[in-house]
């Protein structure tokens, strides 16, 4: 066989394989084009389905289907696979950014601000000034979520009010920071000495007052009932025995819940507290990343 | 020569190993319509549902679209997602050049709308429909829908009217529809629908005398209960004043029959509420059973 014979060969089978490898390339992005027109529709299991049966072959579709499975189980709120799959995106992606403040945010919903700020941690001195501000942000917001005040405060000076994405949200962290550290401390075993003097008093110093009235109410009308039947049947009359045990029950019993009101009025605080952070903390990711 | 079949070989090599049969690429709307309808029948329904999405996605012919989109709702309704089928057939709504798929549409609208419990929107769809289409409007499934949707959302003399129109349709003979309107003017007659408790009557009977709100309810048994406890806790708290016991009568005696004395006026009120639900259910229940049955036959 001739040399030149020989050369168109080769030079057939490389243009073969390019544009075999060309078409199924084309093809998976316009699975990708497809899946994404999945996810507008909020079709999560469908998209799920076509993602998992997705052959990828470069670097770039397994970003694209990091990402997009990701972003689908962020929309069905499980977001711990979500975090996994978004953290999985490279640095060379185009949803890179993205995929790791919504990793973050991941985490930080499910209380693991540590693993939030490994993943911010990517994000370099040399990022853009909006991503900077950004990571900030997201920082301070951890911060609040951690009750840390001094370092909320050092990242709340670098806040500047002029950064549009952020800067209402900055003003309303700003409003959460005092709100907590202006929330008295109290004790519960203050709470419970307080009920064990005047039944029902503990409770209003937990600060709920319709429960301490309550309370006092109806453990006071139970002593009274025992006063009563001790004054007319004596001591060891049966009634009394019954009423007195049920008294002291009650009596006991106002004391415990009244401590335990303390620490039921500061999670309900906490939990008011954790989800007006969080949602502050979505807020400019959703407006950064539409 | 063995050059030229060693580039054949590889080039099938090639060609079976990087070809992209994943169900992509090379198809075009229809074919995807077609692997739809394949695995719809072989009650794929999921996996169908995704290869009609995709038919409705690649193609840009409106016929195509409706079609893809009537068979994705099928699949869908297979699958109990009505919610998701009603906002898919929404897309194609709009499209009203082929006739006989846009009505297609609005019945499956109204279906699901139906199907989802919001039987004053499938009532909307319906009359619309017959607007739009009032030669198509009088068939047997059309007409079944609305009367069954005229049922579910109470309004008893539209359901007569479109069970009278069902009756006249089906052309039976003339004693058999005879004794067919005859039932219908019977079961629809508002004479024949429960009759509703008040709520508000059941708690002012039991306000003033204990148990009867019960008994106006239609419970009582349970009527009889309350009035007894409250006899028995007033009883109580004036056998411990005879005995002096006044301050434990009043807490424990009068404590247990303000209980059951305002629980008695709450539960009546409640009790005629569930029996109003009842009764209704119980009768919607017939009349659904009656429609389903003319239909039948």
């Amino acid at each position: 066989m001739s040399h030149s014979l020989k050369s168109i060969l080769l030079f057939s089978f490389l243009i073969l394989l390019l544009s075999v490898k060309s078409i199924a390339q084309v093809s998976v992005s316009d699975e990708l084009r497809f899946i994404n027109h999945m996810l507008g529709r909020q079709n999560y299991n469908e998209a799920l389905f076509l993602l998992e049966n997705l052959q990828t072959e470069t670097p770039a579709q397994k970003d694209s289907v990091n990402y997009l499975i990701g972003w689908t189980l962020y929309g069905r709120k499980e977001l711990n696979p979500s975090a996994y799959y978004l953290s999985m995106v490279s640095e060379e992606s185009a949803w890179f950014e993205k995929s790791r403040f919504f990793a973050a945010y991941n985490h930080a919903y499910l209380r693991e601000t540590q693993k939030s700020r490994e993943l911010l941690g990517a994000f370099n001195d040399n990022s853009s000034e909006q991503i900077a501000l950004m990571k900030n942000f997201q920082f301070a917001g951890m911060a609040l979520l951690d009750r840390e005040i001094d370092m909320f405060l050092q990242h709340a000076e670098n806040f500047t009010g002029n950064f549009s994405i952020t800067a209402s949200e900055e003003k309303k962290l700003n409003e959460y920071y005092s709100r907590i550290s202006e929330m008295p401390s109290r004790s519960p075993v203050v709470a419970g000495i307080m009920s064990a003097a005047v039944p029902g008093l503990g409770r209003i110093y937990a600060g709920k007052t319709a429960e301490g009235i309550s309370g006092f109410l109806y453990v006071g009308a139970l002593i009274a009932t025992s006063w009563d039947l001790y004054n007319r049947l004596g001591s060891s009359n049966p009634f009394f025995i019954i009423s007195a045990g049920l008294s002291g029950i009650f009596y006991i019993g106002n004391i415990w819940g009244s401590a335990a009101a303390v620490n039921r009025v500061q999670r309900e605080f906490n939990y008011e507290m954790d989800h007006r952070i969080l949602l502050d903390m979505h807020i400019p990711l959703r407006k950064l990343f539409p | 020569m063995k050059w030229i079949i060693a580039f054949c070989l590889i080039c099938i090599f090639l060609c079976v190993s990087f070809s992209p049969d994943k169900a992509f690429a090379q198809k075009d709307g229809s074919e995807f319509l077609e692997d739809g309808n394949i695995l719809f029948g072989k009650g794929n329904y999921f996996e169908a549902g995704i290869a009609f999405e995709r038919a409705y996605f690649l193609t840009s012919d409106s016929r195509l679209r409706m079609e893809a989109n009537i068979a994705r709702a099928q699949a869908l309704k297979q699958t109990g997602e009505f919610l998701k089928a009603r906002n898919d057939l929404q897309r194609t709504l709009h499209l009203r050049q082929f006739p006989e798929l846009h009505f297609q549409i609005m019945y499956e609208l109204a279906f699901c709308e139906y199907m989802l419990g919001n039987y004053s929107n499938a009532i909307g769809s319906l009359m619309q429909l017959k607007h739009f289409y009032p030669e198509d409007y009088f068939s047997n499934e059309v007409l079944t829908l609305h009367a069954l949707a005229g049922v579910m959302a109470e309004d008893f003399s539209l359901a007569q009217e479109k069970v009278l129109e069902l009756i006249i349709l089906n052309e039976h003979e003339t004693e058999i529809a005879d004794s067919l309107v005859k039932r219908t003017l019977i079961l629809f007659c508002e004479c024949s629908a429960p009759v509703e408790k008040s709520e508000r009557t059941a708690a002012r009977w039991s306000t003033f005398v204990p148990g009867t709100g019960h008994l106006y309810a239609g419970y009582p048994g349970k009527g009889l209960l309350n009035a007894g406890s409250q006899l028995v806790s007033l009883g109580l708290a004036a056998y411990m004043g005879w005995n002096n016991l006044y301050v434990s009568g009043f807490v424990v005696g009068l404590g247990m029959f303000q209980s059951f004395y305002f629980g008695g006026i709450r539960q009546a009120a409640f009790l005629a509420g569930q029996r109003n639900l009842k009764e209704m259910a119980g009768y919607k229940e017939i009349l659904k059973n009656f429609i389903l049955t003319l239909n039948d036959d």
